[in-house]
């Protein structure tokens, strides 16, 4: 069976995120879809679409190209809180 | 640089040649509209307006199928399109011509082609137009649309297109989709047993009665559908024949005769290898997005369905796990090649081209319940890595004893921020399936349909989708005594005659709020049964039927909307749940609690859109006490509290309706909620006023069950434990949540360099 090694410096954050799923899934949680973006670049991908085609990001129920979503569309995902772990 | 961050933007896809070349051939073709369907449907349906409604279907899906234009794309190793062009969109003239007519011959509000986004191209325009016209003048007054309008008591139409309470227009200008295919099934029988079975049951039925005759259309339709299904594979195999004679690289020679000899093997008989496997599934996938407008067609549970062809076929050394790979991400490819246009209006609640295509990964077997991810699990999660593409949506299952390796291997996948997979909790989701009356291993078995739908692949039919419904807006509609501020119609006034002004207790406005909200999902219940109703009487499915249910259907002689699945629930999508809790609880708190403000105030400043400074005190300062008062997403027990008990309150009352194929054969014919969203929030957000949530007139409301964008202010496991508190168990259709992350909490290093990130992103040992 394939194995995930992970390098040292990079189990905190992967493990948090996957802690967070634990005990969301733990405490009676259903279903949880991500984005993995900052808002500078969401911000920067309005400014510069052209450098940003390939920029995909999670709508609600499913991904899209951000640069061709409609302006505010790309505005409620800007707007959406940025979580830290 | 912004990007910076950025795992997905980070990191080149590790792609064969063939896949990249693949990928920048799609990626180069505009969608664009194929009239070709259009055509061939108008002229069947010119030819044979006396036949039954299932052969008309039947005899459409052989003329499009025998005509329409194929290819095969530059280096795939698989065949099948949907249109004239990779991601082009065929036409459903059946369904719905006026906002056809508006917007492609019209122009109005815009031409297709002129979109700001989801903008569709027309090739050979004023030939193309000239023949457009001419299809829907022949289809005007006989569409699905103009059927679920007569059939539409008027103040429905009025709760739906001018206040907007809810919105099904989906299902009024299209078909329903929204089911997994009985892959399973089908590839260990190939279409050549189905149109045995039906030539059997066919034999054995008389003529003495009109459910007798009834199903004798039934099966006679199958049978052409599924001989239809064959012949267009086999005009592949002819395709890819012609291609080989020319092609002078020996390599794609070889692969385009495999191609022949696959489609001249499958889908009429039993596949014998993974790649045949999935060959056979892109055909069915395929063809009932033909048949049918509707989207949501799923994949089902991939690594289970293929797991003993790809075993096989290694343990025989005919297959490797690279080449596995590389074909499924050539499958990945085909399924992006799918796309569908809607109306303009429509596009508002489905921005950016979603299909919904899902694709299940991981969770347990339905008899062992032990855990099932295998080694087809992990290429799934690296071909989603690979190609980055919107399509297919891939799902991952998690449960009790799901790996480690599995949740951090689906991790890295999700930290590209590609928004795949998304991660489903089995504890909820088998419980709340079980709760609705599916059998255990039926629903230890489901994956997942649409956004974030469960069900077991092959055995359930009704829609997981139906209308979306506003919660806001009928928080809104109890505030102003039932009317309407922004178009100042009045739909149907409190029970008390009162509105915010006149409220004496928290309790009065609450019970005031449940008796609208108890009125408007009756409502509901009737729009989706009487969509339903219309469906039956234009739109039944010979091939859908089998694909979808092939048992059940093949056994009863049912198309689905007659009952023809063991399974059958009616959905639908709750949205703003945030919204509402928090206007309600800003309402409790500033005018019953603390008494900061009176009932007449808050009303005053919202109708205003908390604009006007005459008042003390003023519009904006009445917007920040709104504010200030405390949040879902926050771990608050008030607040959380009361979203728990308003989508109970839903989710409880909705599976004491039942839909129109009750007591027909199928489990279950009830409805159930989800709170599934799409890009409904931004859509339903225009018709909403000023809230005392501190929301402004206009704005998009809180996607699914997420706390309201910007509102949750506590950290992820706060936010996490309120979305929790819900009764999700009940949401037996779905659940939704959204939550946005910066990747630099995940990052490996101060800096990502691009090919050590993609090393990473490997799963392989």
């Amino acid at each position: 069976m394939p194995k995930v090694e992970l390098k040292s410096n990079e189990e905190t954050g992967l493990r948090k995120f996957v802690g967070l799923i634990d005990h969301y899934f733990a405490n009676g949680g259903m279903q949880m879809q991500f984005n993995m973006v900052s808002k500078e670049t969401l911000l920067d991908a309005q400014k510069h679409p052209e450098r940003y085609k390939d920029l995909l990001v999670r709508v609600a129920g499913y991904s899209a190209y951000f640069t061709q979503l409609a302006k505010e569309v790309q505005e409620d995902i800007i707007e959406r809180t940025e979580e830290r772990l | 640089m912004p990007g910076e961050y950025h795992f997905g933007l980070n990191t080149k896809p590790e792609r064969t040649e063939r896949i990249e070349k693949l990928i920048d051939y799609v990626n180069s073709i505009e969608p664009g509209i194929c009239l070709e369907r259009g055509r061939y449907i108008t002229q069947v349906y010119k030819e044979n307006e006396y036949e039954s409604i299932v052969m008309k279907r039947a005899k459409s899906l052989e003329k499009i199928l025998e005509n329409m234009s194929i290819y095969i794309m530059p280096g795939s190793l698989f065949v099948g399109n949907q249109a004239s062009k990779p991601r082009w969109a065929p036409l459903f003239p059946e369904y719905e011509v006026k906002w056809y007519e508006e917007e492609i011959i019209n122009g109005d509000p815009m031409y297709p082609w002129e979109r700001p986004a989801d903008a569709f191209q027309i090739e050979n325009k004023k030939e193309s137009l000239k023949e457009a016209q001419e299809i829907f003048n022949w289809w005007k007054g006989k569409t699905h649309r103009q059927k679920v309008y007569n059939n539409l008591p008027e103040e429905f139409a009025i709760v739906q297109d001018k206040v907007s309470v809810l919105n099904i227009w989906d299902y009024i200008q299209g078909g329903v989709g929204h089911f997994s295919p009985g892959h399973r099934w089908l590839i260990k029988n190939g279409l050549n047993t189905v149109i045995e079975i039906a030539e059997e049951k066919l034999e054995s039925l008389g003529f003495s009665s009109s459910e007798e005759l009834k199903k004798r259309e039934f099966y006679k339709s199958v049978i052409l559908s599924c001989k239809a299904v064959i012949n267009f594979a086999r005009r592949y195999a002819e395709l890819a024949r012609n291609m080989a004679r020319q092609e002078t690289d020996d390599e794609r020679r070889q692969e385009l005769l495999r191609i022949a000899e696959t489609c001249e093997h499958v889908p009429a008989n039993p596949a014998r290898s993974f790649y045949e496997a999935l060959q056979f599934m892109y055909f069915i996938h395929l063809v009932v997005q033909i048949e049918d407008s509707g989207q949501g067609i799923s994949v089902g549970r991939f690594d289970q369905i293929l797991w003993d062809y790809y075993k096989n076929d290694l343990d025989n050394e005919i297959l490797t796990r690279d080449e596995a790979l590389e074909l499924i991400e050539n499958f990945f490819v085909m399924i992006y090649t799918i796309n569908k246009i809607k109306s303009w209006d429509c596009t508002d609640y489905f921005r950016g081209s979603p299909m919904f295509q899902n694709l299940t990964i991981g969770g347990q077997d339905p008899v062992t319940q032990d855990d099932a991810t295998n080694e087809l699990t992990y290429l799934v999660l690296e071909a989603t890595a690979n190609t980055r593409l919107t399509q297919p949506s891939v799902t991952a299952r998690f449960h009790k004893k799901s790996p480690e390796e599995y949740k951090l291997a689906v991790a890295k996948v999700i930290r590209l921020g590609t928004g795949f997979p998304a991660v489903f909790n089995d504890e909820l989701y088998i419980p709340a399936l079980i709760n609705r009356g599916y059998e255990i291993n039926d629903a230890y078995d489901y994956c997942i349909i649409g956004c974030a739908e469960a069900g077991p692949a092959g055995l359930l039919a009704g829609r997981t989708g139906g209308a979306w419904l506003n919660l806001p807006k009928i928080l809104e509609l109890t505030l102003y005594n039932g009317k309407d501020p922004l178009t100042g119609i009045r739909l149907r006034k409190n029970k008390n005659d009162k509105d915010l002004s006149e409220f004496i207790s928290f309790e009065e406005l609450l019970d005031v709020f449940y008796d609208q909200l108890d009125y408007y999902l009756k409502m509901e219940v009737a729009f989706e049964n009487i969509i339903d109703y219309t469906y039956e009487q234009g739109i039944l499915e010979p091939f859908s039927s089998i694909a979808a249910c092939p048992e059940t259907s093949l056994e009863r002689g049912k198309t689905l909307r007659e009952g023809g699945g063991k399974y059958d629930f009616t959905g639908q999508q709750t949205i703003g749940i945030a919204n509402v809790a928090n206007s309600l609880y800003a309402i409790k708190k500033l005018v019953f609690d603390d008494k900061v403000l009176t009932g007449a105030q808050l009303l005053h400043a919202i109708s205003t859109d908390f604009s006007d400074k005459t008042t003390d005190p003023s519009g904006p300062e009445i917007n920040k006490l709104c504010e200030s008062v405390d949040k879902y997403g926050n771990d608050v027990d008030e607040v959380d509290f009361l979203a728990r008990d308003v989508l109970r309150f839903v989710s409880s009352e909705l599976p004491k309706y039942k839909n129109t194929r009750y007591k027909r054969g199928p489990i279950g014919c009830t409805m159930h909620a989800s709170t599934t969203t799409v890009s409904s929030n931004v859509a339903f957000g225009k018709s909403v006023g000023a809230m005392p949530d501190g929301r402004r007139k206009g704005k998009p409301l809180a996607d699914g069950q997420s706390p309201m964008r910007g509102t949750d202010v506590k950290g992820p496991t706060a936010a996490v434990n309120s979305v929790s508190k819900l009764n999700n168990i009940l949401l037996s259709c779905g659940s939704l949540y959204n939550l946005k992350f910066n990747p630099k909490d995940l990052r490996s290093g101060p800096v990502l360099k691009g090919r050590e990130e993609l090393s990473q992103a490997k799963f392989a040992e």
